[in-house]
């Protein structure tokens, strides 16, 4: 357990905690206390709340910025301005308490470590990149290896660069300003499911109005105004710390996928770290840029502050306007304590303007002036109306009474603080109504709560009540001493004459009864401190109160409304069935009508054809009934052939070859017919050949018949052998020829036979 | 060897190569070593004497015009894509200069000449104090050149930036009260980190000189700052760490190393990989040199992340070439 730890006190504000926020608080020793007992004199170090918006009030009562003490809020603030501008540092809805990360970033807040790159700032991330910019318009391929990084572990890549593109743009306009200086480093990496993106760079002079003023949450004309604002919406925690030694800023933003710490909250962290080891030779770097200074809470309309020095009394509204009057204005003679507080002349050497917010800036305006010795003793009082008494309690009061002279502030705005302001007795009046319908044990338990802190306001009250008129005393020998000291300044003293001062001191000396005084009066402060808290924290835990009632009244009439919608849809369903009814009650009268109109006869024969066409349909139904069955037999039968499908295939691949074969045989065709035609041609040149040898024969026998008359007989014998092998020869010749012609037919018809009788086979 | 005369040397600004000068009985005296500065006192007095030197080259003039048009190039480059490549460029050509014989001076004299704006009286004021720290300074410019251009700081204004601060980074030595002493407390601050200080007490050295030690970062830093030079002036917030640990001993901030930037890192590196000494491991093989300082030192700075960038790219390029040679 480190010292820091030790030291960590938290008020806690914000009602019962989760129970791991609880074990994280005590696993670590931090304590966590309220405002009452003991523990209202604790130096607080942090302030737990929850569900407030406005966070004026606080840093006024606790000095969160004078004092340094830290705002943790458990839900997310509307304003995150008003919650930056009052010391707020931690935003952290305790779902995210649910996973590991949680307490890590507890861990990094409270002991305010960090460094410059992720692994630092996060040592248990794993780290996956980096890169470093040096122009800030040149980032096009860093950004495409760190989105698909971030795409890759699961992440949403839109929101990643929304918020990469947004911040490095808001830098920008920074580093044009002279608050940024380039490069900027970047890295990038992942633990368990939260992806982490982590951006460093040096600045000096770097106001907390230059973050403040980047938070708009509407889109204007001025991108500078929203920058912050879009890239701190496009993660689910943003954390931005600040390394006072070596003048960095590291902006980390984390993302998870835990869809119920998305939607329910956007976590944010402002820090500050701290070297955890070092030797320095020379003097550290002090200034710290996030500390405001006079300078800048001019700037800043809207901050409200009232200073540690002024004593401000804070008076629940309750109170009688008479007692109030008397006991703490001041007893008669009022003028004289007025002029009292006034101080002496010169009068314009100190004065102090206050401010409210922007939107009350114009109604609340208030003046405190006086000398600055009399800054210390100086008290404000605040008044209160008689209508406002009653019923409400507020942390200052909200009157309409004139300002009772110098010295005192004004609040002449009605409800200038109306935020912190609860009307008790109409929280009274809505509680019963939650009774009527059967209140729930946590109504009953705020109902019990409430009455607690009611009690609680009226034992305070009559506290005050005692204390007011022990004040009364005081404040009556205070008016008689300070009397007795303006006549002691009235009468001009020389160095000569000590002795008539002297006396007229000591005569005033004693009148006073000064220690019972001066206890009195420390002990009226310290009553006052405690009530101004106790004040608070029962406005912290009605308003707590008061959200949960609001809640649980919006949720009633949300049932309200659901049941009221589903009655007026049975109404109107009911409506319509009546009046379907209706009509067929209208059509049944007409048919009844009818039939009494229509003869007895047509009925008949009408009830016949009826008959005829029911036995046609019955029959019809016969006939679909058995196409049915025998469809699925055949379905049946086609499931029960498993092979089908095979045979389908076997037969497509017999179909694809026949269809080759078709294709070869018609090509085979082609040339058997070309052959063809070759053949006819030289068949018919073999026939002219034939003819001409025929009739070469028949000469030949001519003229072996004229031989055989005329010559002698040997050589008639040799012409006669001659011409009949010569006869032979043609004879053998043609044999061949013909055979060769029946041959070549033969072929053809062959050839022609399978492209006659193809197409039957194949289609088979 | 060439004989030249001194009109010859004198073109040179800085030395790029060992000048000597030859006795009547033939032995050599070494007046310059490479990487030094040609000073107007040592060029009146030989010019009035009209030596003829013999000269010695380191640096190959090619080389330097190579690597001078690469920056010149760089320079006028807009876009992401064209700028790295060109850096890709630069450390391809770096890398031929530090593993082959090509000197890595012909790198620095390049770097000399396309990035320095530091007035030459500065220079010489340096130079007049301590040679050797003139040198190491010279050689360390060079070095954050090639480690930015590793670490994607590519743009050339801040590459400009970088070599500025390293060749000022021990210039607050210079101001006041010079001693070799001094100068070699930071020789020993970067050996063993820490031991500055302490070894200036050991070594019985005066409250000034100690003085001057733990103060010359924040007189380098003020220079800078006064100079204007730089185009991106927080840049100089770097010069302040120079000697700072991983562990937060170091001095002046005393800061851990979570704290230390990037950036920050160049400057630290370039200065702990060149030591003041009159040794010259940047003639040979500048890598021979990266492994012997990352075995000595780098494990106490804070400066891994960077110089193991730089390592990376001189790898790529060896195994590049090694598949072209394969």
């Amino acid at each position: 357990m480190t010292e820091m730890e030790n030291t960590t006190i938290i008020l806690n504000l914000a009602g019962v905690l989760s129970e791991d926020l609880s074990k994280y608080f005590a696993a670590k020793g931090i304590r966590v206390v309220g405002s009452l007992g003991e523990d209202a004199f604790l130096s607080w170090t942090h302030i737990l709340v929850k569900d407030l918006d406005n966070f004026d009030a606080i840093g006024d009562a606790y000095g969160t910025l004078e004092n340094n003490i830290k705002i943790i809020s458990l839900s997310q603030p509307r304003d995150l301005k008003n919650f930056m501008m009052n010391n707020g540092k931690l935003i952290l809805e305790e779902s995210w308490l649910t996973g590991a990360f949680g307490s890590f970033i507890l861990d990094k807040f409270f002991q305010e470590y960090g460094g410059v790159t992720l692994s630092d700032s996060y040592p248990k991330f794993r780290e996956n990149g980096s890169f470093n910019i040096t122009n800030p318009f040149n980032t096009s391929e860093y950004l495409d290896h760190l989105v698909f990084n971030a795409f890759e572990n699961g992440m949403s890549a839109l929101s990643i660069k929304t918020y990469f593109d947004h911040i490095l743009m808001y830098l920008t306009s920074l580093k044009n300003k002279g608050r940024v200086s380039f490069p900027i480093e970047v890295t990038y990496g992942t633990f368990s499911d939260v992806y982490g993106l982590q951006m460093h760079f040096y600045t000096e002079n770097l106001q907390i109005a230059d973050v403040t003023n980047s938070l708009t949450s509407s889109i204007t004309k001025t991108p500078e105004e929203y920058l912050l604002y879009v890239s701190l919406n496009s993660s689910d925690f943003f954390d931005f710390t600040y390394l006072p030694e070596v003048k960095k800023v590291v902006i980390t933003g984390l993302w998870t996928k835990d869809e119920k710490v998305k939607s329910e909250n956007k976590g944010m962290m402002f820090t500050h770290s701290v070297a955890s080891s070092s030797r320095q030779t020379t003097t550290p770097v002090t200034s710290a840029p996030f500390v405001l200074n006079e300078g800048e809470i001019d700037d800043l309309s809207d901050f409200v502050s009232t200073g540690g020095e002024l004593d401000v009394i804070i008076i629940p509204a309750a109170i009688e306007k008479e007692e109030f009057a008397t006991t703490v204005k001041g007893s008669a003679p009022e003028e004289k304590f007025a002029t009292t507080v006034k101080g002496s002349p010169p009068e314009e050497e100190f004065a102090t303007t206050v401010k409210g917010s922007q939107e009350e800036q114009n109604n609340l305006t208030t003046k405190v002036s006086g000398t600055r010795e009399d800054k210390d003793n100086f008290k404000v009082t605040l008044s209160s109306s008689k209508e406002e008494k009653k019923g409400n309690m507020t942390v200052r009061s909200l009157g309409t009474t004139e300002s009772k002279g110098p010295g005192m502030f004004d609040f002449s705005s009605k409800g200038a603080i109306k935020d912190v302001t609860t009307d008790t007795a109409s929280l009274k009046k809505t509680v019963p109504l939650f009774n009527v319908s059967g209140p729930s044990n946590r109504e009953k338990e705020l109902e019990k709560k409430l009455s607690e802190i009611v009690t609680q306001n009226d034992q305070l009250r009559s506290k005050l009540m005692t204390i007011s008129s022990e004040l009364k005393v005081q404040r009556e020998t205070q008016s008689k001493l300070n009397k007795v000291k303006e006549e002691a300044s009235k009468i001009t003293v020389s160095e000569n004459e000590p002795t008539k001062l002297d006396q007229i001191l000591r005569q005033g000396a004693n009148k006073v009864p000064t220690e019972r005084e001066a206890k009195m009066a420390e002990e009226f402060r310290q009553m006052e401190k405690m009530s101004r808290k106790i004040q608070l924290e029962a406005n912290q835990k009605e308003m707590q109160f008061g959200n949960e009632i609001e809640k649980l009244q919006r949720l009633t009439a949300l049932k309200e409304t659901m049941v009221e919608k589903t009655r007026e849809t049975y109404v109107k369903a009911l409506e319509k069935k009546d009046q379907e009814i209706a009509v067929m009650q209208l059509r049944l009268d007409q048919a009844n009508k009818h039939l009494i109109i229509s003869g007895a006869h047509s009925q008949e024969n009408q009830i016949v054809e009826l008959e005829k066409q029911a036995l046609n349909q019955s029959k019809m139904i016969e006939v679909y009934k058995t196409k049915i069955t025998q469809m699925s037999q055949m379905m049946e039968d086609k499931k029960g052939t498993e092979t089908s499908k095979e045979e389908t295939r076997k037969l497509q691949y017999i179909n694809e070859q026949m269809k080759m074969q078709v294709e070869t045989t018609k090509k085979e065709n082609a040339k058997l017919t070309e052959r063809l035609a070759v053949d006819v041609s030289q068949l018919m040149e073999l026939k002219q050949e034939k003819l001409k040898l025929s009739d070469a024969l028949k000469k030949a026998e001519q003229t072996a018949r004229l031989s055989q008359t005329s010559p002698s007989p040997q050589q008639g014998e040799k012409e006669e052998k001659r011409l009949q092998g010569k006869v032979q020869l043609l004879e053998t010749y043609l044999k061949e020829s013909n055979s060769r012609v029946k041959d070549l037919e033969l072929k053809l018809i062959n050839c022609r036979e399978p492209e006659l009788s193809g197409c039957g086979r194949w289609s088979e | 060897m060439i004989k030249l005369s001194v009109k010859d040397l004198a073109k040179r600004k800085i030395v790029d190569g060992h000048v000597y000068l030859s006795t009547k009985e033939g032995r050599k005296f070494y007046l310059l070593k490479p990487g030094m500065l040609l000073d107007e006192d040592f060029i009146k007095k030989h010019a009035q004497l009209n030596t003829i030197f013999d000269f010695d080259p380191v640096a190959i003039p090619e080389v330097i015009e190579s690597f001078t048009k690469l920056f010149k190039e760089l320079r006028y480059l807009q876009f992401e894509r064209d700028l790295r490549a060109q850096s890709l460029k630069i450390i391809g050509e770096f890398h031929e200069v530090h593993s082959s014989e090509r000197h890595f001076l012909s790198f620095a004299q390049s770097c000399f000449d396309s990035f320095n704006l530091i007035p030459h009286e500065t220079l010489r004021k340096m130079h007049s104090q301590d040679t050797q720290l003139f040198r190491k300074s010279f050689y360390s410019a060079a070095f954050s050149v090639a480690i930015a251009l590793s670490n994607d700081y590519f743009h050339f204004m801040m590459l400009r930036d970088f070599y500025n601060i390293s060749l000022t980074l021990d210039l607050g030595l210079c101001e006041t009260n010079y001693s070799y002493y001094v100068a070699q407390a930071c020789n020993q601050e970067n050996k063993l980190p820490g031991s500055g200080h302490y070894w200036l007490e050991q070594e019985k050295a005066s409250k000034q000189e100690i003085d001057v030690f733990l103060g010359h970062p924040k007189k380098s830093y003020e220079y800078l700052k006064r100079s204007n030079i730089l185009a991106f002036p927080e840049l100089a917030e770097a010069v302040l760490y120079q000697h700072e640990l991983s562990n937060g001993k170091g001095f002046p901030k005393g800061i851990p190393r979570s704290y230390v930037s990037g950036w920050e890192a160049v400057i630290m590196i370039a200065d702990s990989l060149v030591e003041i000494s009159d040794d010259f491991p940047f003639e040979t093989r500048v890598i021979d040199h990266l492994q012997y300082f990352q075995s000595s030192k780098l494990k106490e700075l804070p400066v891994g992340k960077v110089y193991f960038k730089l390592k990376e790219a001189l790898n790529y390029f060896e195994k590049l070439k090694e598949t072209e040679i394969g």
